[in-house]
């Protein structure tokens, strides 16, 4: 069973959205700004209470949505507010639309963020998604802002249109994925261009729980960056960029790396 | 005793089988070659649970459209007499025929199921620390780092009860016609569900318990079905005619998947021309499922 919440109004200052489960009933009551108002004020709440929710409407006023969820699912037809999914442990939250900033990412001061589930937005995402990641997944459509993968500890964070910049920096050992062409930062150092089996898997998860997944990406040679070589380095960033494209080091890169590297055992 | 199926007597005997343990492996790989070469490396030497620990076998061939990653796959299953042997085989087969294939990646054939053995959770460590791993879709997956690129391995595989020793026994006038009655029954055989874990499903010396003259044999022929010996023991099984026999070993997930292959496998050999078929036991007192033939003369 499944319960529907269709906004009838935009509110008139942000929401605290982390009410919003699977259980909640027209009477329980959001922080609306200073205000607390009652979920029926702002929803039509249809629908009986079950493992599912599904929240319709422009959101992006509300914060938190989907935040600490377990298991279930929450779905969202529409753009939503910061911090949603921030705390997820298991479960799924399928935003169809875009989402703010810190999307699953960790409290400010937490060591450790999300600690499992799934995300998965349509479309784009604001600054540090999947900050502070400690395991699960996070998967958006379209392009991820500044800062995707800021101090994650692993688990993965993919951004199928690509990073704005400063992704994965203090990665530990999480994944982060690009479907776009992209420079990562200097503290991460080229691996290989090689197809990875778990990527391969992960896509086909996103595929199956709403994101439009090319054929060629799932059949993909991915660069292989490893980092943050300021941190463990165990991490990894993993870029595509067209196979027609040659990309990695170029031959004289190579040369040069290798050079590096027997410079190095020499020293 | 006997009753006929199509122009083939069929002695009123039945088939002896015993509660075993199975998994089942799906193993993909980049072309269906690679995949079937992982699932003959890994099923090999796994004929009987007597001689090699465990009994494995090449369960069929699956399309892409079938496997989690959507590459040409094939399922393997895998029976032992306990859990624990379940667990202990797979780790070695996997790690020694599956890892070591090109382009392949292993899952477990089984989600769901409630008992488990670890796979990835032990081979992990042969990527010396440097393995890492996914949880995608509620199941744990190892990525083992390797020379060619990177080993994906579910981290642990789910075993069930299964039943083996499910067995057909196929007899003819001579080596080559009893061979195509059970070349025949094994091509009806193979599917869901069941193994045959012998050299393409066949085994020409099938085996009594024990042995006369040594102690050491956990095994010896099975002098009442072998042409030599007709006219030199007392209780020689073979009629008059017969030049040759085979047995055909059926391991399945379930007592059902045994009958009813041991069903298609009898109509089939007697369509391609067994002069007799029969079935092997050990007088109903080693394994608690019993599969009288008369009870398979309805066609599949």
């Amino acid at each position: 069973m499944t319960l529907t919440l269709q906004l009838r109004a935009e509110p008139p200052a942000p929401v605290d959205a982390s009410v919003l489960t699977a259980e909640v009933s027209a009477r329980d009551v959001l922080r609306c700004g200073r205000e607390r108002l009652q979920v029926g004020d702002l929803f039509t709440v249809t629908g009986s209470v079950g493992d599912g929710l599904i929240l319709d409407g422009d959101l992006r006023r509300f914060d938190g949505i989907g935040r600490g969820l377990a298991d279930g699912e929450v779905v969202v037809h529409g753009d939503v507010g910061d911090w949603a999914g921030a705390d997820m442990s298991g479960g799924l939250l399928a935003i169809h639309g875009s989402a703010g900033n810190r999307l699953g990412a960790a409290a400010p001061g937490a060591r450790a963020g999300m600690r499992g589930g799934e995300i998965v937005v349509t479309g784009d995402a604001g600054e540090e998604a999947g900050a502070g990641l400690r395991r699960g997944l996070v998967a958006i459509g379209g392009r991820a802002g500044p800062g995707a993968g800021l101090r994650m500890l692993a688990g993965t964070v993919i951004a199928l249109g690509g990073f704005v910049a400063e992704a994965g920096m203090g990665n530990r050992r999480g994944s982060l994925v690009s479907g776009a062409s992209l420079t990562p930062l200097p503290t991460y150092a080229f691996a290989a261009r090689m197809r990875l089996p778990a990527l391969g898997l992960q896509l086909r998860r996103i595929r199956a729980v709403g994101l439009p997944v090319a054929d060629e990406l799932l059949a993909a040679r991915w660069e292989r960056w490893s980092g943050d070589g300021l941190e463990l380095n165990r991490g990894e960033l993993l870029i595509y960029d067209g196979e027609s494209k040659h990309s990695g080091p170029s031959k004289l890169g190579l040369a040069s790396s290798l050079r590096e590297h027997r410079g190095g055992e020499a020293a | 005793m006997s009753f006929p199926i199509g122009q083939t007597e069929v002695v009123d005997t039945f088939a002896e089988a015993f509660p075993m343990r199975y998994t089942r492996v799906v193993i993909t790989a980049a072309t269906p070659r690679w995949a079937h070469e992982a699932a003959r490396s890994m099923t090999g030497f796994a004929t009987s649970v007597i001689g090699c620990k465990c009994e494995a076998a090449i369960e069929r061939v699956l399309e892409p459209g079938e496997t989690p990653d959507g590459r040409p796959g094939v399922s393997v299953l895998l029976f032992a007499m306990d859990r624990e042997g379940v667990g202990k085989r797979i780790v070695e087969r996997v790690g020694q025929s599956v890892m070591t294939c090109p382009t392949t990646a292993c899952f477990d054939g089984l989600p769901g199921a409630e008992k488990t053995a670890p796979l990835g959770a032990t081979l992990r460590y042969f990527a010396d620390g440097f393995q890492s791993s996914k949880v995608i879709a509620g199941q744990r997956f190892w990525r083992i780092p390797v020379m060619e690129g990177e080993f994906l391995v579910a981290e642990k595989v789910g075993v069930e009860k299964g039943v083996g020793g499910g067995n057909v026994i196929v007899l003819g006038e001579d080596d080559e016609r009893a061979l195509a009655a059970a070349e025949a029954a094994v091509d009806a055989i193979r599917g869901d569900g069941v193994a045959l874990p012998f050299p393409g499903g066949i085994v020409r010396s099938g085996s009594k318990v024990g042995a006369r003259t040594s102690s050491q044999m956990p095994a010896s022929t099975n002098h009442q079905f072998a042409p030599t010996l007709r006219a030199q023991v007392d209780d020689s099984l073979l009629p008059e005619g017969i030049g040759s026999v085979f047995e055909i070993v059926i391991d399945g997930v379930s007592e059902e998947a045994v009958r009813e292959a041991m069903r298609r496998g009898l109509h089939a050999a007697a369509a391609a021309g067994a002069a007799q078929l029969s079935a092997a036991n050990f007088g109903g007192g080693l394994g608690p499922f019993h599969f009288p033939l008369s009870e398979l003369q309805d066609p599949p």
